[in-house]
């Protein structure tokens, strides 16, 4: 299964000033992304995914990965520099490394944070490039039977997973699949469910629907915000600056290694709920803060203390890896940021398929360096430029709204030149909104959005191979059998573990804890 | 407040403002949707492997209609979304008027260039989400257009040019 060549293709064509530059590149805007709250990882990917197309595979990876890994990193400056978490992942952030800031150890909680995205991140990128290549020589074994039941699989938990309410998520996920039939049908290439539109007969792009459901719907969700309470970030820029002159307090190594507890548990869980299809890095810091919490007492994790800044950013940067596996293996994305760099991969006429790694191996292994050398230039650009960071999170909002929506607008535009996707653009813009106003996950939607036409084709060729029986067809072999029962356990696990109900009893008791304090 | 006292349009806003509200919209529409795919032709024509054209099309429809009206009736039907409730109308028509400026600003970056429009797009933008003084806007507004302008040129996306040469 190892293709040496390839692996020696992928060093050379990675290993170039010119990936690299753009990985720095890439990383650099990550963090900024991540530090400026209301803008997410996926934001950031969505709005760079048009200029990817004038680059070439490993440089449009390098840089998309870069946002990636930045931003779930650059989230936690805010929320040690000013209690407003930059992205929804660096949430838990907030309880130790606020208070750290409060008693002038700031720099500490922000050097910590990075050490720890870091760790977690690099530990579980060796994960993932173990395991991705074990799981596509299973997925080899898979006919269309058992792909639809993989996908199946694969939609039932991201609908259940994804949101707090499974109906709601569920019904993303539908929404996704019909929006998934716009075009023409995947084996007989027949326009249909066109609305009598002459334009949509070659369907609807991945760009402008990310674009439009990340970027310019949270835009104007932002806008309604500002309009409402004029939210401004509250300026603390002497706490600021303060904790970044030369004389507040370092981190030491012992400090660091004082940590390894909570990193490790903040790799397993990450690394765990990174794999899963939609739960996503949220979900892995909280986890891990929780388990930390309750792993050891007697640290006060949630009193303003290093392990607990350690359990939350180790814990949601271990997503960011696994998170991949599912697509390298399967050609299914578990989460939105995975969606994203599949739709880059489609791009670059490298479409995410269990044969990924045997029609693409120079792709999926210039992936997985670009994966781990990443995570150096986010150690030494969060290092030098985290104060740089921590003002730009205090940018106005009435600044940047309007750039990031002619972002949006000329990046749907650019990629093909075609004034449709603008149109494509604006509508899901608007729907997303909508989505956002009604508390309907939105990652469920993108996913299937993009495996929808995968999973019909799979049935419609384990139909044909089976002369239209629907009973062979589905359930014939065992191991389709067996991903059908998975796919009903595993939903039913995921409903009953209520992870969401959970996750917000801990941000609410954190929340309670502090007030009380 | 007592339940009584809320005059009743009052009391249909609030419902509508519920999960059991909004599916019973959503459920509306789809199913009126779903009527309306029915009676297309073209969902009814048969393709070489037996499918109708319309057959996934429908699934879909069918599985959205399922889940919205799953949210009618489930636990969590009497819940108030709480972004609905803060949600104004004022706000709702600041966001179609954001797509509606979009739309424009596209046309005119057509047809006259992202170079010259850009600028008056983003302090107008600016402006009207409260950046002052309007010094600022102007000087934001042509810094951020060359910026996007240079970085598009130097990874090899045309904007549109319009009436300039460039």
């Amino acid at each position: 299964m190892i293709n040496v060549d390839a692996i020696l293709d992928a060093f050379s064509l990675v290993l170039t000033f010119r990936v690299m530059y753009w990985l720095a590149i890439g990383i650099t805007i990550g963090v900024g992304v991540g530090a400026i709250p209301g803008l997410s990882a996926s934001t950031g990917i969505a709005l760079l995914l048009p200029l990817t197309f004038a680059m070439d595979t490993a440089s449009s990876l390098g840089l998309l990965i870069g946002v990636y890994k930045g931003a779930v990193y650059g989230g936690s400056i805010s929320a040690i520099s000013f209690a407003t978490p930059g992205t929804p992942e660096a949430a838990a952030t907030v309880y130790d490394g606020y208070k750290m800031m409060q008693r002038g150890k700031g720099k500490k909680a922000i050097l910590m944070a990075l050490y720890a995205s870091v760790t977690g991140d690099t530990l579980s990128d060796v994960i993932t490039i173990v395991v991705a290549p074990l799981l596509a020589i299973v997925a080899l074994k898979f006919g269309p039977s058992e792909r639809f039941w993989l996908m199946v699989l694969a939609v039932t938990l991201l609908g259940a997973l994804s949101g707090r309410h499974l109906a709601k998520g569920m019904l993303s996920a539908a929404l996704g699949l019909f929006i998934g039939t716009i075009g023409s049908d995947p084996i007989g290439a027949v326009s249909r469910n066109t609305f009598g539109l002459w334009w949509l007969e070659e369907g609807i792009h991945l760009i402008p629907v990310v674009i439009g459901i990340f970027a310019m719907s949270r835009m104007l969700e932002e806008c309604v915000d500002l309009l409402k309470e004029n939210k401004t970030v509250q300026s603390a820029k002497s706490a600021i600056m303060s904790a970044f002159t030369t004389g507040s307090e370092g981190l030491s190594f012992r400090e660091y290694l004082s940590c390894w507890k909570e990193m490790a548990i903040g790799l397993g869980v990450g690394s765990f709920v990174g794999m899963l299809p939609g739960l996503g890095s949220t979900v892995g810091a909280f986890l891990s803060f929780s388990v930390a919490k309750q792993a050891s007492p007697h640290k006060k994790i949630g009193t303003g203390v290093l392990e607990g800044v350690a359990a939350a950013e180790s814990g949601n940067n271990a997503t960011v890896g696994p998170t991949l596996i599912p697509l390298l293996a399967f050609g299914i994305p578990g989460s939105s940021g995975a969606a994203l760099i599949g739709g880059a991969l489609m791009l670059h006429g490298a479409t995410p398929s269990p044969m990924m790694f045997e029609l693409y191996p120079t792709v999926v292994y210039s992936l997985f360096i670009i994966l781990f050398i990443g995570n150096f230039f986010n150690l030494a650009i969060g290092r030098f430029f985290a104060l740089f960071y921590a003002r730009l999170g205090q940018l106005p909002r009435n600044l940047l709204i309007p750039l990031i929506v002619m972002m949006a607008v000329i990046g749907s535009y650019s990629f093909q030149g075609n004034p449709y996707d603008v149109v494509v653009m604006l509508v899901f813009g608007f729907i997303g909104f909508g989505m956002r106003l009604f508390g309907i996950p939105d990652a469920p939607l993108v996913i299937t959005f993009l495996i929808g036409p995968m999973l019909e084709a799979s049935l419609r060729k384990a139909l044909l191979i089976n002369r239209g029986d629907w009973f062979e067809a589905l359930f014939k072999s065992p191991l389709a059998v067996v991903l059908f029962v998975a796919a009903i356990v595993l939903t039913y696990i995921s409903i009953r573990l209520q992870v969401h109900e959970r996750i917000l009893s801990v941000s609410e008791e954190e929340d309670a804890e502090q007030s009380g304090l | 407040m007592p339940n009584d006292s809320v005059p009743g349009q009052k009391r249909i806003l609030r419902w509508l403002q519920t999960n059991q509200g909004i599916g019973f919209v959503l459920s509306l529409v789809l199913f009126l949707y779903f009527i309306f795919l029915q009676l297309s032709p073209w969902v009814h024509e048969k393709l070489r492997d037996g499918f109708s054209l319309g057959f996934f099309p429908l699934t879909g429809i069918v599985l959205m209609l399922l889940f919205t009206v799953t949210l009618i009736f489930d636990g969590e039907r009497n819940k108030v979304i709480p972004d609905l409730t803060k949600m104004s109308g004022r706000s709702f028509l600041f966001c179609l008027a954001v797509l509606a400026g979009c739309g424009l600003y596209f046309s005119l970056i057509v047809s006259i260039g992202f170079l010259l429009v850009s600028p008056f797009f983003l302090l107008a933008f600016m402006y009207l989400l409260g950046l002052r003084p309007f010094s600022h806007c102007i000087v934001s507004g042509v810094v951020m257009t060359i910026i996007v302008y240079v970085v598009f040129r130097l990874i090899g996306v045309r904007l549109p040019s319009g009436i300039l040469p460039f």
